[in-house]
This record gives C-alpha cells, sequence and structure tokens, in this order.
C-alpha cells in the first residue's frame, strides 16, 4: 500500500524521460537513415531550386521555339547559305567571275584552282576544310578596271575574298578564295540554350544589302551562249 | 514531543513545485520541439511537393521542345551560318577601299600588287618628281607604313615610283 503511493507520487518523472526518449529517438530516426532523413530534407531545397532553374531555361527555350516561324526562318537561311554555301560551287564562284568581267568590260583569259571535294559536307560526312581557291587572270585596260571588277567581286554573293592581287601591263592575276562551310552538328540537349541570332541577322541584312547574287547558275562564257562550266 | 506533520508538509510542498517545475519545463521543451519538428519536416514536404512539380513540368516542357525541333534545327543552322558568314567578312581585306585610297591627283597606276600579307605595292606613272613625292606623301598620311622602294625616270615610261604600303589608317 504505502509502496504503491510512492510509485504514483513519483510517476511524473517519467514524463521527462520519456519526452527526452521520444526526442532522442525521432532525431536518431531522422539523422541516420529512412525515409525522412534530415540531411535527405534540406537537400531537396536544392534539388528543387536545380529542377526549377532547369524549367526556367527550358521555358525561355520553348517561348522561343514557340514564337518561331520555320518558313521564315527557313528563308533567312537559304538567303545566308547564298552568302556562305554549305558546299564549295567553284561554279558560283566562277559565275561571279564573268559577271565581275563583264561588268567592268575586262577580258576573262584564264581560272585555275584548288577546290577539293565538292559533296556538301554534312555533320556526319568529314569536312573537307579546304578553301575553294582560284587563280584568275584579266585582261584589263586600266587600273579603274581592276578597280571595277575587285568592287563588284567584294559585292558578290557567295562572298569571296581577294587574297592576291597582281597588277601590270594590261593584265591582272587574281587569287580568290571562296566562303563556304558545312553543316555543323546541331546540339540535340533539350537544356541547350538556343543561340541568339535575331539581331546578328538584322546586323548581316544590313551589312549585306548592297550585295548581289547571281540569279542563274549557268554561266556565259564570252560567246554569249549560256552553258554548264563542266 | 517532536512535530514530524510539519517537516512532512514542507518535504511535500517542495517536491510539488519540483514536480510542477520539471513537468511545466518538459511540456515546454516537448511543445517546442514538435513545433520545430513540424515546420521542419512541413518544409521538407513543401521543397519536395515543389521539386515534384517542377520535374513533372520539366518532363511535359521537354516533350514540348521534341515537338517543335524542326524550330530548333532551323534556329541552329541560321545562327552556325551567320556565324560564317561574319567570320568571313570580318577576315577578308577590304580591296575596293584599298584601291581606291591608292590612287593620287596626275599619277596613274602602272602596276598594283596586293599580298596576303596585307602590303600593297603600286607603280605610281607621273609626269614629274613632285608628283610623285604628291602621292608618296599622300600615302604617308592614310598607310601607318609606307615605303618609298624606288623612283626612275625613262623616256617610255617617265617618272616612275614605286611605293609599298600598309596598314591602312581610320581615316575619316
Amino acid at each position: 500500500m504505502y509502496s504503491n503511493s510512492i510509485v504514483f507520487k513519483f510517476l511524473w518523472v517519467l514524463y521527462p524521460v520519456v519526452v527526452i526518449f521520444l526526442i532522442l529517438f525521432s532525431l536518431g530516426e531522422l539523422s541516420s537513415g529512412g525515409a525522412g532523413k534530415l540531411e535527405a530534407l534540406v537537400k531537396k531545397q536544392d534539388e528543387a531550386a536545380v529542377e526549377e532553374q532547369k524549367l526556367n531555361v527550358l521555358q525561355q527555350k520553348l517561348d522561343i521555339l514557340r514564337q518561331t516561324d520555320v518558313k521564315v526562318e527557313s528563308e533567312n537561311l537559304a538567303w545566308t547559305t547564298k552568302a556562305v554555301p554549305a558546299g564549295k560551287e567553284v561554279w558560283l564562284m566562277m559565275a561571279e567571275l564573268n559577271n565581275a568581267a563583264s561588268v567592268s568590260g575586262a577580258v576573262l583569259s584564264s581560272y585555275t584552282g584548288t577546290v577539293g571535294d565538292v559533296v556538301e559536307a554534312t555533320a556526319a560526312a568529314s569536312v573537307n576544310d579546304v578553301p575553294i581557291s582560284l587563280e584568275v587572270e584579266f585582261k584589263v585596260t586600266d587600273f579603274a578596271q581592276l578597280q571595277k571588277i575587285i568592287s563588284v567581286l567584294e559585292k558578290s554573293l557567295p562572298l569571296v575574298s581577294i587574297a592576291k592581287v597582281n597588277f601590270s601591263n594590261g593584265s591582272v592575276k587574281l587569287s580568290i578564295v571562296g566562303a563556304w562551310s558545312g553543316w555543323g552538328k546541331a546540339a540535340s540537349e533539350a537544356l541547350t540554350p538556343l543561340p541568339e541570332y535575331k539581331d546578328k541577322l538584322a546586323n548581316l541584312k544590313i551589312r549585306l544589302q548592297e550585295y548581289a547574287t547571281l540569279p542563274e547558275v549557268m554561266v556565259s562564257f564570252g560567246s554569249g551562249q549560256a552553258v554548264n562550266p563542266f | 514531543m517532536i512535530n514530524f506533520v510539519v517537516e512532512n508538509n514542507k518535504n511535500n510542498e517542495n517536491l510539488d513545485k519540483i514536480r510542477k517545475l520539471v513537468v511545466t519545463g518538459t511540456t515546454a521543451v516537448l511543445v517546442v520541439y514538435l513545433v520545430t519538428l513540424a515546420g521542419f519536416l512541413g518544409w521538407g514536404a513543401y521543397w519536395s511537393r515543389r521539386e515534384s512539380k517542377a520535374t513533372a513540368s520539366f518532363v511535359q516542357k521537354s516533350a514540348e521542345v521534341d515537338k517543335l525541333a524542326e524550330q530548333e534545327v532551323v534556329i541552329r543552322k541560321l545562327s552556325d551560318r551567320l556565324d560564317a558568314i561574319n567570320a568571313f567578312l570580318d577576315s577578308r581585306s577590304n580591296l575596293t577601299t584599298l584601291s581606291a585610297t591608292t590612287v593620287g591627283e596626275n599619277i596613274s597606276v602602272g602596276g598594283w600588287t596586293f599580298e596576303a600579307s596585307g602590303k600593297v605595292k603600286v607603280r605610281a606613272l607621273g609626269q614629274g618628281v613632285d608628283e610623285i613625292k604628291l602621292f608618296s606623301d599622300n600615302m604617308v598620311q592614310k598607310f601607318s607604313s609606307v615605303s618609298a622602294d624606288s623612283i626612275t625616270w625613262s623616256p617610255t615610261d617617265g617618272w616612275v615610283g614605286n611605293v609599298s604600303v600598309k596598314g591602312l589608317k581610320n581615316v575619316q
């Protein structure tokens, strides 16, 4: 009877003991393992932030893609390919040289060149990065005619670069390098951001607005008859 | 006779005080702990839900991006080509400007060479030595490097000055 009353009298001591036990037990469970680990809970915030950042990048990309008109951009791509072809369009270079001769009144007397593979380079194919290079000779009457040839060539599409000029005694030899660039491999990762191209395109359109393209691939060789150079 | 009842009551009062203190303190600790734990678990659940939502949304948007692959390919190709054009334009010399800059009054150009290094050699033909000198002085104003290689006279060509120039200045 006496011992029972003592037990009841000190039963409250169990309360803090049980609470301490519960706290230690739950902390132990949270920090040592199981689904609700403390560490995992802390990491959740970082993981969620990373996911949201990725989502943000993807959303921006998606917004641009939704606004993109494939038809318009394909036309722009076709236009840029006229400036820098995807393959070695040597016949276009020849046409440009003939055009320069006919506009300036000079006579195109010869050309020889290094071309290499003329197959359009793709990402899968090995890209032959040898530039298209032509050595050209014109018969000219004076320096003004050479200037005209140069100005026509430098305002023509596809783009060409005049690497060397040797003018003397009514003849001019030019080393011409033609621009070309194969298709690069497009990035396939969903999170790869899209390149900024609109400003570049607008600036380039201004830069190339005075440039002339050749309407025909067929080249006239003096006689007025249109023939294919090959 | 000693009165133990008073002593017992005192002990009971003290014990009661200790009991109240321990129970109150333990309850306070328990409440704080439970609130903290609930907050922490709630915080974890909140971020977990956000992550799940973001992941689900990412999967859905990835599928949308895949559907718009045609647009992406065109944009990338276009951007690459624009870079190629700009690179080509930036790398080439502007011979239209260069050839226009290397002409002078009262001289005619009998020879003109341009080398890949950017050096231009002009064979200037003039009626007198002063015209050749004037041409050379004019080139000094326009180019950073000017070299008067030779000046000759012959009955057929008259006065001939061979001038080499390089590095066109940015003169308005």
